[in-house]
């Protein structure tokens, strides 16, 4: 099997992890990203990521290497390399790579790792580490807020090429925080889940409701957003900085402002309750299961809040790089076919972009799977397609499908009988976020348990199911079953 | 007047469709499963728990025209429910119902069966007038009538909404025999088989029980009252745990083995789930609640009292029931 696709552009294959998978990308990100972003992207992750597990682990040798190690870039689609997350797993106590796979990548099959054991101390040792890491990642993130905030402000009066790699500067940060966040999560949840599986009978159903981020930075942006700015920055959250651009702009997700009622929510007494149940019931052995749940809403808070920042410093480039690329001497619809590094320092980089261009002319045509094994010369579908659907905010409702294109169009107040709208869709993220005050339920074909979906399902309120097939399969206007609890998702009549 | 009766099914619900038929007045019973318990009342099918309680348009607009009266007796005392069943029934269910009855082309009044159980653990003595005393709860199920009253409590504002607590009910008169599975009876079967049950004082402290003939002429009265209030009702005899645990027993012949051994608890709870008894009935061992000495004073009538007798009828009801099932 062919290790790069268009290799002008692709990253070479780790040859010790060779599994790769589109998730937590797949669903967030556009399906094909541009070699600028990926630039954007992938650099700044796979530096960030080995600096925070090399506080964490110091002394692993498997950290170094010229091989990008996390990400990759094949065919202009970016992947995780799942086959790393899960070798990193296995230096945490308490955590598996199962645990990783449920968490971030669609509960699809483990990878092979390497096969060498990690001594039970060096296990443990790293866990004061990733306490030391939560402080620090805290702390950074409020100081990185104001950076962020004062990049945006004097963006426009500022020289491109200086806002420029000060951008670049600020989003290694924000990513690196960001993954120290996302790597951090996996292990709590995982210990709380297994302290609430002790304390209750019923925590398959309160982890839940527990874990409800009371707050999310979206909500604050969106109910702030009178200035143009955030208005603009509001519309076009992604990850894709050419998003304006064709072939780019057909990739892009763009955000769907929408007004409306919205769908009631239950009465909050029961809510609370279920919120904090070691308060409305009397635990046997509650132990440290109110600490961690309250570290677990923390962090992700915190994760959406560094993804926020991430995307605040993406928008800012979003700005200037045109005029950069003017000063550079690039084409108006060349500067996406270079690398940030290329269109900051490099000599002459308008000279790159037609053979650029026709390598991702190639890779656009070519079906990206969703998993790649380099190693066992497979791909496939990728984890989605043998994944299993998972109820990822609790809640049971019925409704008719809709679909978010319809919901941009205002078709979505076409209903049968008051039932109210179940927004459905191949993958979300931000960019639907002004839809789920107005949603009953929502139900994609692709996402995880701790997804930026998940997070912000909870946090409405709305019973959300990630993974399931019928995603794909609904009609608009048929009524649908949504629990969100066990992950049932069932047709119950169509629209005539 | 026209009742919708949710939850007519059951021992509380069938008895008062079973009385408002009686005095000939049409009632309608919202029910999962229609089935002909009550002859001469309409059963419609549907599920609380749904949107519009899962009627049809044509139905729902239908009933909404000729509907004045709602009384709400679902959720049985299943006190193992789970957080999302508590959430979806007495949460969710308790909205559906009250929305429906608010969207009525002429809402009179809406009633609402709620128990005494809301006050959880609560150690000091409570009236009508209280709700939220800083109790901590036993269970999903106490959470789930808890805030099933206040949603009503609230709503009671700008709705005539009319709440009447009760304790367990049980009685034999009725079209519905209580079920084996839920509140006091679900732990017959350990009693019956003289396991040993640990309870403060040997049980002499009031359940509040009632017969379901007695409570359903309460609820009634509130059909009929002018006013929206909170009333409390029990068997003005008040039995106390060990007297209705004993009559219970009366028709197997045997009586419970009910102890104070406080030191017979850890192994009691250790024991319930191999011994079929679920541990959460395990938190009823103490004094359940304390109401206000004069609570009954506050219905503007007598408080009816229950038939003699129904405790000890309501045990060979069961045990008639329970051979007809081994029969079957």
């Amino acid at each position: 099997m062919r290790t790069q696709f268009c290799p002008e552009i692709d990253t070479d294959a780790n040859p010790r992890f060779p599994v790769y998978a589109d998730g937590n990308f797949g669903e967030v990100a556009p399906d094909r990203i541009s070699p600028l972003s990926w630039s954007l992207i992938g650099d700044p992750v796979e530096a960030g990521v080995r600096r925070v597990l090399r506080r964490l682990l110091p002394g692993a040798t498997w950290l170094t290497g010229s091989h990008y190690l996390f990400v990759g870039y094949y065919g202009a689609k970016p992947y995780h390399n799942i086959s790393a997350f899960c070798h990193a797993a296995r230096h945490v106590p308490c955590l598996a790579p199962e645990d990783v796979m449920r968490a971030y990548f669609e509960d699809g099959p483990i990878p092979p790792v390497p096969a060498d054991p990690v001594p039970l101390n060096r296990r443990l040792a790293a866990v004061p580490r990733f306490i030391r890491e939560l402080g620090r990642t805290r702390a950074a993130s409020v100081d990185l807020e104001a950076e962020t905030l004062l990049l945006a402000l004097h963006a426009k009066e500022s020289d491109p090429a200086t806002v420029a790699r000060r951008a670049v500067s600020l989003l290694g940060e924000a990513w690196e925080r960001h993954y120290a966040v996302t790597l951090m999560l996996v292990p709590v949840t995982t210990l709380q889940s297994a302290l609430g599986t002790w304390c209750s009978r019923h925590w398959d159903e309160l982890g839940l409701w527990v874990n409800r981020p009371r707050e999310l930075v979206w909500d604050t942006r969106h109910d702030g957003a009178t200035v143009p700015e955030a208005n603009d920055f509001l519309a076009r959250v992604g990850y894709e900085v050419a998003d304006d651009l064709p072939p780019w702009s057909q990739y892009g997700r763009p955000s769907v402002p929408v007004d409306g009622e919205n769908s009631p929510m239950t009465d909050t007494a029961i809510v609370e309750a279920l919120g904090r149940p070691w308060e409305v019931l009397p635990f046997a052995r509650p132990l440290l299961l109110p600490q961690l749940s309250g570290l677990v809403r923390d962090l992700l808070q915190l994760r959406e809040f560094t993804k926020y920042l991430a995307m605040r410093v993406l928008h800012v480039l979003r700005g200037v790089l045109p005029e950069l690329a003017r000063d550079r001497a690039v084409p108006g619809d060349g500067w996406p076919y270079l690398t940030i590094g290329e269109l900051l320092s490099g000599r002459d980089p308008h000279r790159l972009v037609p053979a650029r261009r026709a390598a991702c002319e190639d890779a656009l045509a070519l079906d990206m799977p969703g998993l790649l094994d380099f190693a066992a010369a497979r791909e496939s579908a990728g984890a989605s397609a043998t994944s299993r659907p998972r109820g990822v905010s609790p809640g049971q409702v019925d409704g008719f499908v809709v679909f978010s294109d319809s919901w941009k169009e205002g078709r979505w107040r076409i209903t049968m009988d008051g039932q109210p709208p179940v927004l459905v869709c191949e993958s979300a993220d931000v960019n639907l976020k002004s839809l789920l005050p107005h949603a009953a339920a929502l139900v994609t074909a692709r996402g995880s348990v701790l997804s930026h979906i998940a997070i912000l399902a909870r946090e409405h309120g709305i019973p959300a199911v990630l993974g399931h097939p019928v995603a794909k399969e609904v009609r608009e206007g048929q009524l649908v079953h949504v629990n969100g609890s066990s992950g049932e998702v069932n047709i119950i009549a169509s629209q005539d | 007047m026209k009742v919708l009766i949710a939850g007519g099914t059951g021992v509380l619900g069938s008895a008062l469709a079973q009385q408002l038929v009686a005095d000939g007045l049409p009632v309608t019973i919202l029910v999962r499963e229609p089935t002909d318990i009550v002859p001469k009342a309409e059963m419609v099918k549907g599920d609380v728990r749904k949107p519009n309680l899962g009627l049809s348009l044509a139905t729902r607009e239908r009933l909404q025209a000729e509907v004045t009266h709602v009384v709400s007796t679902f959720g049985s005392v299943d006190l193992d429910i789970g957080p999302q069943g508590t959430m979806d029934l007495h949460g969710r269910g308790t909205e559906e119902l009250l929305r429906f009855f608010r969207a009525c082309a002429d809402p009179v009044r809406y009633v609402h069966a709620s128990s005494i159980l809301i006050f959880g653990k609560h150690e000091g003595e409570v009236g009508n007038r209280d709700l939220f005393v800083g109790q901590r709860f036993r269970n999903w199920y106490e959470v789930g009538k808890f805030a099933a009253e206040r949603i009503l409590r609230r709503a009671a504002e700008d709705t005539p909404v009319h709440v009447v607590r009760l304790g367990p009910v049980l009685g034999a008169d009725g079209p519905v025999t209580p079920s084996w599975q839920h509140g006091l009876v679900a732990g017959l079967p350990y009693l019956l088989k003289q396991w040993p049950v640990p309870l403060h004082r040997r049980g002499q402290f009031p359940c509040y029980v009632s017969d379901a003939t007695a409570a359903a002429k309460v609820l009634r009265y509130a059909l009929d009252a002018t006013t929206t209030d909170v009333w409390t009702y029990f068997d003005p005899r008040l039995p106390s745990l060990n007297q209705t645990l004993t009559a219970l027993c009366e028709a197997w012949g045997i009586l419970p083995r009910i102890l104070d051994v406080s030191g017979l608890r850890p192994v009691v709870r250790l024991a319930s789930r191999p011994l079929g008894l679920s541990p959460v009935v395990l938190g009823y061992l103490d004094p359940w609640v304390r109401l206000a000495p004069d609570i009954l004073a506050d219905l503007p009538f007598p408080a009816p009292p229950s038939p003699p007798q129904y405790l000890r009828r309501t045990s060979l009801a069961l045990r008639k029931h329970l051979e007809e099932l081994m029969v079957a």
